[in-house]
């Protein structure tokens, strides 16, 4: 069973809720046999870390890893803080009673096993308590339980030292060094059976390693209790879709590689819950202006980091190599564009029953009962138009780079001249997250040039880069805005898209197109022109038709690049 | 609405001072239905001392704060405080100078001036509410300079300049502190002060739903007032949109409780179907969940 990133959401949702504390990172998180987020346990973990010091019970937790009875020792430990968490929380959550009398009756139900090991006896044992109900234990069992069941008035430290005492005294627990085996990394905390009678088939699948059963669902232990312990070295990206520990793995490789971000981790989820939604569930976000992140790179990073500086000179190399060429572009360009802005773009008087007085027409006023003797202007002044591009930025544009980055520098550089505001952003998609290079902002306009850091990664999932740069669009306050888009028509995505219940589909060929073709009309629904220029080859052009319609165009060759695209954008201004 | 202020405590020179002004400006008759009277209090001295000292030496405010900080039950308070006719006006994208001031209309044969809200404002001594006013592009509202600042005009071209009453003041109110917000420049700045909003403390919340809710069991009203908290924290750190932290929702949905909707249903109505995304209803519904149990009864609820 894989449990989804809304439940895993969900989860720590409900602990940061009871704990109080929204930069609390919870390294354990309970599901129940289902894959849903357990109400009762998740707010117990939560009330935990509010009332008790966290950093010592994750220390004591971690004491456990590594010897025979972990998993004894972690049930039998969570149920005396349980105890202690419950009584204390209760008083300011009514609610939590039933909560945990629902979760008791849960654990009731379940048929009774011949020879059950000591935490699933203790632990069955207490929630019949709960329930006020009979619970049959042996002498010594019942000494342990009520030793365990913890009361409010203890502290933490009264706690830990009563927990280990009594593992110490009944179950052979050796703090520190003595009786812990070392085991393999592979090897450690993944699988371990816990409560048998609440675990169902044979066994969690292989995906779920580091959620094991816990109670009568699932824990996951994101990172074996604890900053501390975390050790990235062995991260591998597979992971990233089952562990919190993995997903942080996972972001600082995008950030070392691609740059710092540029939104902070709230602001970034903030976006990520926005934008993130229907076909692009789960996906991640990057925003970032490629500057390079202070920590020190190693490995891929590296490599990655030095490919895009040499790019860097092959784009202004290829740019500068065809110079006369390029700047009489950027003059076509920007000449046509000017015009077109001059006869398009004038504001304009109507005739209104309100507004500026019009001397000539009060006549129709007395005489034809026509009201209409004022003027009202329209705006629509050059000021009012923005414009967005967007390069994309995948593998299969690679042997295009310099021709894609010298297009999107002649774009720029000719709208820059006109005075339209321009933003230019380039994207890609690697390992779940979409990154988006922001190459200059509006007011940038020196920093033209930046686009020739334009370098290929990974996939593309036009759908999710259109519906941000057409988010971003919305929150300017431009009257019209134009978004142009440099790509090849061909969306490919490793995140696959959900298309019924447990049906997915790759994102590519015909569901990428219409994903992205829908991502398009949706701009269009707001006001927002999408054009395209086509970068492709011959075989792509049915796809790019679907997605942009009539509004995009080939450029066959550079030389008529200001012609082939002046006259796409004009028909946009036109249009406006 | 004096009386609350008292027991408030407000300080009783600024008392002193807003039932000298009420005396001191008449209210004309044909606005007296304007004169607001509250169907909420807001819970605050400092604040309320703040507004009411900057309203008094005449200048006008800004009041700036994130949703469900009551800045419209301030501004609406302190009309009814001040006893002043109040105009409302929102302020959207094309918000010009003509929909403020007036604008030129043909009526029974001449051009005259069809007054618009500040203007009318201005002339009977009425507090003008300038509500969302960052919605408005800046450049619009650059018409309002000299109303908001010590000239205290309008000059409308082609008609006599119109001097503001006295008893003439502006509270805009302004959204602030969520993604998404626009800022409002220096020039209008400078001619507000500024009050910047605090979230409404858990005491204040249950103060008010007691208030509101003579009969509401007290455990109850600490349960309500901590949900919106847990809300709140839930859109301070960005799990969910702003949507469910709905103060309006929440005492609609006691009403509803009030008049006998089991209390799961009716937060279902009032908070979480605010939400148009499914997951953040289910991050909603759980805040519920885990404060409050499903069956809960107006018999529950209320003491009566």
């Amino acid at each position: 069973m894989e449990i989804s990133e809304n439940e895993k959401r969900r989860a720590v949702n409900l602990i940061w809720n009871a704990a109080r504390d929204y930069d609390f990172d919870p390294d354990f998180k309970v599901y129940d046999a289902e894959g849903r987020a357990e109400l009762y346990w998740n707010c117990i973990i939560g009330a935990v870390h509010r009332h008790y010091d966290w950093d010592k019970t994750a220390a004591m937790f971690r004491s456990f890893r590594g010897t025979e009875n972990q998993l004894t020792y972690e049930n039998l430990a969570w149920l005396g803080l349980e105890n202690a968490a419950f009584l204390r929380e209760k008083r300011d959550r009514p609610a939590l009673p039933y909560l945990r009398e629902h979760f008791a009756r849960t654990v009731a139900a379940l048929p009774a096993e011949a020879e059950p090991p000591v935490q699933d006896r203790l632990v069955r044992a207490h929630f019949l308590r709960a329930l006020g109900q009979p619970a049959p234990l042996s002498p010594e069992d019942a000494a342990m339980l009520d030793a365990l069941e913890f009361g409010p008035e203890m502290d933490t430290d009264q706690m830990i030292a009563r927990t280990l005492t009594l593992f110490t005294d009944r179950l052979g627990y050796h703090p520190a060094g003595e009786g812990q085996k070392e085991e393999p990394e592979k090897e450690r905390g993944f699988f371990l059976p816990f409560f048998r009678w609440g675990r169902k088939g044979k066994g969690a699948p292989p995906e779920l390693r580091p959620v094991r059963s816990f109670g009568i669902g699932l824990g996951e232990h994101t990172d074996e209790y604890g900053g501390e312990a975390l050790d990235q070295s062995h991260i591998r990206v597979s992971f990233a879709k089952y562990t919190a520990q993995t997903d942080e793995g996972l972001r600082r490789y995008i950030v070392s590689c691609f740059g710092k971000p540029m939104y902070d981790q709230r602001q970034t989820r903030e976006l990520e819950r926005s934008y993130c939604t229907g076909n692009h569930r789960d996906c991640h976000l990057h925003f970032t202006r490629g500057e390079p992140d202070e920590l020190p790179v190693k490995g891929y990073a590296v490599v990655q980091r030095r490919a895009a500086e040499e790019q860097e000179k092959r784009n202004r190399a290829y740019y500068e190599e065809n110079l006369a060429r390029n700047r009489a572009a950027i003059d076509r360009l920007t000449s046509r564009l000017r015009n077109t802005m001059l006869t398009q773009l004038e504001t304009t008087a109507v005739k209104s029953s309100a507004g500026r007085l019009v001397g000539g027409r009060i006549w129709r006023g007395v005489y034809l009962n026509d009201n209409k003797i004022f003027e009202k202007d329209l705006r629509g002044d050059a000021g009012n138009l923005s414009v967005d591009i967007l390069l994309d930025a995948s593998t299969s544009q690679i042997h295009r780079q310099e021709i894609v980055s010298t297009q999107g520098y002649l774009i720029a550089e000719s709208l820059t001249r006109c005075g339209l505001p321009v933003r230019v952003y380039s994207f890609f998609s690697m390992s779940g997250y979409t990154v988006m290079n922001l190459f200059r902002d509006y007011g940038e306009t020196g920093d033209n040039a930046n686009i020739f850091r334009y370098v290929t990664n990974g996939c593309n999932r036009d759908g999710l880069a259109i519906r941000l740069a057409v988010g971003q669009l919305k929150k300017t306050d431009c009257e019209h805005k134009l978004l142009i888009i440099l790509s090849d028509a061909k969306p490919n995505d490793v995140l696959k898209v959900e298309t019924g219940r447990n049906i997915y589909r790759d994102y590519t060929e015909d569901t990428g197109v219409a994903d992205t073709a829908a991502e398009v009309h949706q701009a269009r629904l707001n006001d927002i022109s999408v054009v395209c220029v086509f970068t492709g080859n011959d075989e792509d052009l049915p796809a790019a038709r679907k997605i942009y319609g009539q509004d995009f165009s080939r450029i066959r060759h550079l030389s008529q690049f200001a012609d082939t695209v002046g006259a796409l954008i004009q028909n946009q201004i036109r249009n406006l | 609405m004096l009386d609350f202020l008292r027991s408030e405590g407000v300080s009783p020179a600024i008392l002193s001072e807003i039932e000298h002004y009420r005396n001191f400006y008449s209210v004309g008759d044909a606005v007296k239905s304007r004169v607001p009277s509250p169907s909420y209090d807001y819970y605050g001295r400092e604040v309320w001392e703040q507004a009411a000292a900057a309203l008094l030496a005449g200048e006008n405010l800004l009041l700036v704060g994130p949703k469900a900080t009551g800045k419209n039950v301030l501004a609406e308070g302190l009309a009814a405080a001040f006893g002043r006719p109040e105009w409302d006006i929102s302020f959207y994208i094309n918000t010009d100078a003509a929909s403020l001031i007036g604008t030129d209309t043909f009526e029974n044969g001449r051009v005259t001036l069809r007054r618009g809200p500040i203007t009318r404002c201005a002339e009977e001594g009425g507090f003008g509410i300038l509500d969302e006013i960052n919605m408005a592009k800046n450049e619009s509202l650059a018409v309002l300079h000299a109303t908001l600042d010590f000239r205290r005009i309008i000059d409308v071209p082609g008609y006599d300049r119109i001097s503001l009453s006295d008893a003439t003041r502006f509270i805009a109110t302004m959204n602030y502190g969520y993604a998404g917000t626009r800022e409002i420049n220096e020039a209008l700045a400078s001619r507000f002060m500024v009050i910047n909003m605090p979230i409404i403390s858990e005491d204040n919340l249950k103060k008010l739903l007691t208030r509101q809710f003579p009969t509401l069991k007290p455990e109850y009203a600490d349960q309500f007032a901590g949900l919106f908290q847990d809300i709140r924290k839930k859109c301070d750190s960005a799990e969910i949109s702003t949507k469910a932290l709905d103060l309006r929702g929440l005492l609609a949905a006691i009403r509803l409780m009030r008049g006998g909707l089991p209390a799961a249903q009716a937060l279902q109505m009032g908070i979480v179907n605010k939400c148009f995304e499914e997951f953040e209803r289910q991050l909603v519904a759980d805040l519920i969940t885990v404060r409050l149990t499903g069956d809960l009864t107006t018999a529950q609820l209320f003491a009566d």
